[in-house]
């Protein structure tokens, strides 16, 4: 039988890196084949490769039996290749039809797009492929979860039989992933052939037939789903057998360290944000913030943080009250520390030294400043030290901090929030894109600080991580807090349901 | 809107191809229109280095070019572009005479510095205009800079024309009358034109230097410089960083003219510092706004300057061979895309393996 593609012997190579090394894969026709790896593995490089992003420096692709050479996207699409990126690639100020229609447009006789026809064939096409979409709405207007089915048409239309998805599950809820992976199978069951790239193990046990594991860009395990386990998996992507449950000590909070009261916060474009939050954070407790990506969970950091002067309300940090026009600065000097939800936008300058970027937010440490200077031998000194600590693996402290892979900077930025001895700390997002050996150390340094009580604040749309971390959970839709909870008293389910908005019937525990 | 400046880092070999290359296309420019392409470049370099005098020369244009570069670096280093050092330049040196004029009983140990530091006030002024633009109105700070420059140059034209003009002589220039001597600055060589000017402008570096090395204001300049978002979410004041770099870059342009006319031409004149502000700007690109580099491009362009006015002197090639090389330069530096489809990438890469084994040797011997 012929796959629906094969890759022989692929090597990749980046100035310094090696990002694939003699990989090789093959995909059957009507399967989905889960490909996993830590951060810098080398699955997406290898899924670009099969996509004519990049160009191999050795080994051969086959695509339905016949040798290819691809040099660009392009010649992908016409091979049947399509790709849908982590980071659509759509045109929010055009409709549905006309972003699926972009790369090759039906015309009408005097060469104008001929907006019904293609009306027409995006319906015909989401009845075919059973998602259905609205072909006149504006992208912009739609939810994450309705552009990635229309990013999924758009490659469909392109004509592709091998879909290369690229960690479709990151911005969905629950509910959205379980549809999703229902499409998935619905294509499957149509003969395409699907790669789905992803960090998670479940989801991947769920819907996949074939796993391929990559370690620093070599396979590591070829398995068959059905006949292996979530464990086996995790231990085959870090190379040792690990735990995925963190102990934690006994829970006894203190006294109220965080309080938020009454944020309400309309944003630039005067939509409503935040609506009348309430909450308290107290000593030795984390409390996780459970939510979809854009239910306000960015503009509650900032407002807690100090990085936005447009909301209401006010933000109280060890006794000191704070509001709209206090600076960052003196919510830092509060005991505040924030390991921030953009690790690369806000939480480093990348094109600066790993030092610099550890000294951020410390300027009035006296171990390595004085009134008016850095003393930067003290503060090498203490960067060193701190960075060992937290397992950072970097060349030398004036290496650039974005040469760091993922994983390290998050370290970097973590260890650096720690060792100005917070007594809150905001959390945002602290494993997103971290692999998974990464995510248990920080894990476990959260759990730390816990537990010498100190106050933690966990926002997370991870709602594995909020579960295992968290003391109490607190659900944010739509600027609001729908519901708070325990670990204990709900299921993932429950709170999935919260996320999107659906109230618990009464009655329901 | 997103005004977000950042300049992108410039590689040594890349700046020094962009030199090599730029001074090649004036050798072609000056073939095209006839003359001998290697005796003007023998002039332009024997007017340059070739003598004790043409030393001097490169120095007497090198030290105000070090405090203009100085001015955009600072700026570029906290993220600000500094369009407007000529508008700064000149307020802030037309304030500093006319105060000089005014209190020309003091002796010049005292009227030097109150002069200097008049300059410097109202070229902060002048700047300041710009950078609140920029912080409170979240405009751009580069176009208000630019239009402010013409208001400057006009507005100082102005002011000598209708009430500081010197009417001693036969009134027609566009000019104060002259300082007093005792408060302008000294030959330190007689002959030469060497004064304090060229160690006033290394003192200038040499502070930008300490300052970026040493201090928390250095450091929250440049990372609000890098990344502004970051800046802030670490608790540095970004806005205050941006009013401040800019103020200090106006008031160093104040400073530049100043020290100009105390160095050389004791009195002001109407445009009398012809575009300082461009080659400061084009010297800190050049240098990538570090210290050091800051040095080497002002010095370089310092020899450029004086190398094309012995150009002139000695043959019928117009000065104008300098602009020709700068904007190329310019070009070449900046034009990243053009650059890399005629292979100036590769020149570049080949340049600097080629730059590599000089180097060795040079560690050799």
């Amino acid at each position: 039988m012929t796959y629906a593609f094969e890759m022989r012997g692929i090597t990749k190579r980046f100035p310094g890196v090696t990002a694939n090394e003699d990989v090789s894969l093959a995909v059957e026709w009507g399967t989905v084949h889960g490909l996993i790896g830590e951060n810098g593995a080398g699955k997406t490089t290898l899924m670009k490769i099969l996509y004519g992003m990049y160009s191999a420096d050795k080994g051969d692709i086959f695509i339905n039996g016949e040798k290819v050479s691809l040099r660009s996207p392009k010649d992908a699409i016409a091979k049947g290749v399509g790709m849908v990126h982590q980071h659509f690639t759509l045109v929010p100020s055009l409709t549905v039809a006309q972003n699926i229609i972009l790369g090759k447009p039906v015309c009408k006789w005097n060469g104008l797009v001929d907006i019904s026809k293609a009306n027409q064939l995006v319906d015909e096409l989401s009845e075919r492929y059973g998602m259905p979409v609205k072909p006149d709405i504006s992208v912009g207007e739609l939810p994450v979860a309705m552009q990635q089915r229309v990013e999924i048409l758009k490659a469909l239309y392109l004509g592709a039989d091998t879909l290369i998805m690229d960690e479709p599950t990151a911005v969905l809820t629950p509910q959205e992933i379980e549809r999703l992976l229902e499409t998935l199978s619905e294509l499957r069951r149509q003969g395409k052939c699907i790669v789905l790239i992803t960090h998670k193990l479940k989801e991947l046990l769920s819907v996949t037939d074939n796993i391929t594991v990559l370690r620093s860009g070599k396979v590591t395990g070829r398995v068959k789903t059905s006949e292996s386990s979530e464990k086996e998996i995790a231990a085959m992507m870090v190379g040792k057998e690990i735990s995925l449950e963190v102990p934690k000590g006994t829970f006894s909070p203190g006294k109220d360290i965080l309080r938020v009261e009454n944020l309400d916060c309309y944003d630039r474009m005067g939509v409503h944000v935040l609506k009348d939050v309430n909450f308290q954070v107290r000593e030795g407790e984390i409390v996780g913030i459970a939510g979809v990506q854009g239910n306000g969970q960015t503009e509650l950091i900032e407002a807690i943080a100090g990085m936005r002067s447009d909301f209401s309300g006010s933000v109280t940090i060890n006794g000191k009250k704070f509001q709209a026009q206090d600076t960052t600065l003196s919510r830092r000097n509060a005991g505040l520390s924030h390991i921030p939800e953009d690790r690369q936008k806000t939480g480093a300058a990348l094109e600066s030294s790993i030092l610099n970027n550890f000294l951020m937010g410390g300027l009035k440490n006296p171990a390595y400043t004085t009134r008016h200077t850095i003393r930067y031998k003290k503060a090498a000194d203490a960067a060193q030290a701190q960075l060992q600590k937290f397992d950072v693996r970097y060349a030398g402290l004036n290496m650039a901090a974005g040469a760091l892979s993922g994983g390290n900077l998050q370290k970097v930025i973590v260890a650096r929030e720690f060792y100005q001895e917070p007594s809150v700390l905001i959390a945002a997002q602290p494993s997103r894109g971290v692999d998974i050996g990464a995510t248990m150390f920080i894990h476990e340094r959260l759990i730390e600080l816990r537990d010498s009580g100190k106050a933690v604040l966990l926002v997370s749309g991870e709602l594995s991580e909020i579960m295992s971390l968290s003391d109490r959970i607190l659900v944010l839709y739509n600027g609001e807090i729908v519901g708070e909870t325990t670990p204990s008293e709900s299921t993932e389910e429950d709170i999935g349901l919260l996320m999107a908005g659906i109230q618990k019937k009464e009655g329901c525990p | 809107m997103n005004f977000e400046f950042r300049q992108k880092p410039i590689r040594f070999q890349t700046a020094f191809a962009a030199v090599l290359i730029g001074l090649m296309v004036g050798l072609v420019a000056v073939a095209v229109s006839g003359h001998d392409p290697v005796m003007v470049f023998s002039a332009l370099l024997k007017g340059a280095l070739g003598d004790p005098y043409a030393i001097s020369s490169t120095l007497r244009w090198t030290a105000p070019l070090l405090i203009s570069s100085t001015a955009a670096a600072v700026c570029f280093a906290g993220g600000m572009f500094n369009m407007g050092i000529d508008g700064q330049l000149y307020v802030g040196s037309l304030a500093g005479t006319v105060v000089g004029l005014y209190l020309s009983d003091l002796p010049g140990i005292l009227l030097i510095p109150i002069m200097m530091a008049v300059s410097m006030i109202c070229g902060a002024a002048w700047a300041a205009v710009p950078a609140l633009i920029r912080v409170k109105l979240n405009s751009s700070e580069i176009v208000p800079a630019l239009m402010m420059n013409y208001i400057g140059i006009y507005l100082t034209d102005y002011l000598v024309h209708y009430h500081f003009m010197d009417d001693s002589g036969l009134g027609l220039s566009l000019q104060t009358s002259e300082l007093p001597r005792g408060a302008v600055f000294p030959k330190i060589i007689p002959s030469l034109q060497i004064t304090p000017a060229i160690l006033i402008g290394l003192l200038v570096v040499f502070l930008f230097w300490i300052i970026i090395k040493t201090s928390k204001a250095g450091y929250s300049a440049i990372l609000s410089g890098l990344n502004p978002e970051f800046a802030r979410y670490g608790g540095i004041d970004v806005d205050r960083t941006r009013v401040a770099v800019m103020l200090i870059s106006g008031a160093l342009a104040g400073l530049c003219g100043m020290v100009e006319i105390l160095s050389i031409r004791w009195r002001y004149e109407s445009g009398f510092a012809p575009s300082f502000g461009n080659d400061g700007l084009l010297a800190a690109l050049l240098g990538n706004t570090t210290p050091l580099g800051a040095l080497i491009g002002s010095f370089f362009m310092g020899a450029l300057r004086a190398g094309s006015l012995a150009v002139e002197r000695s043959t019928d090639v117009s000065r104008s061979l300098t602009v020709i090389i700068q904007t190329s330069i310019i070009c070449f530096v900046s034009a990243r895309m053009v650059s890399k489809y005629i292979g100036f990438e590769a020149a570049a890469n080949y340049l600097s393996r080629f730059l590599k084994p000089l180097k060795k040797k040079g560690g050799d011997q």
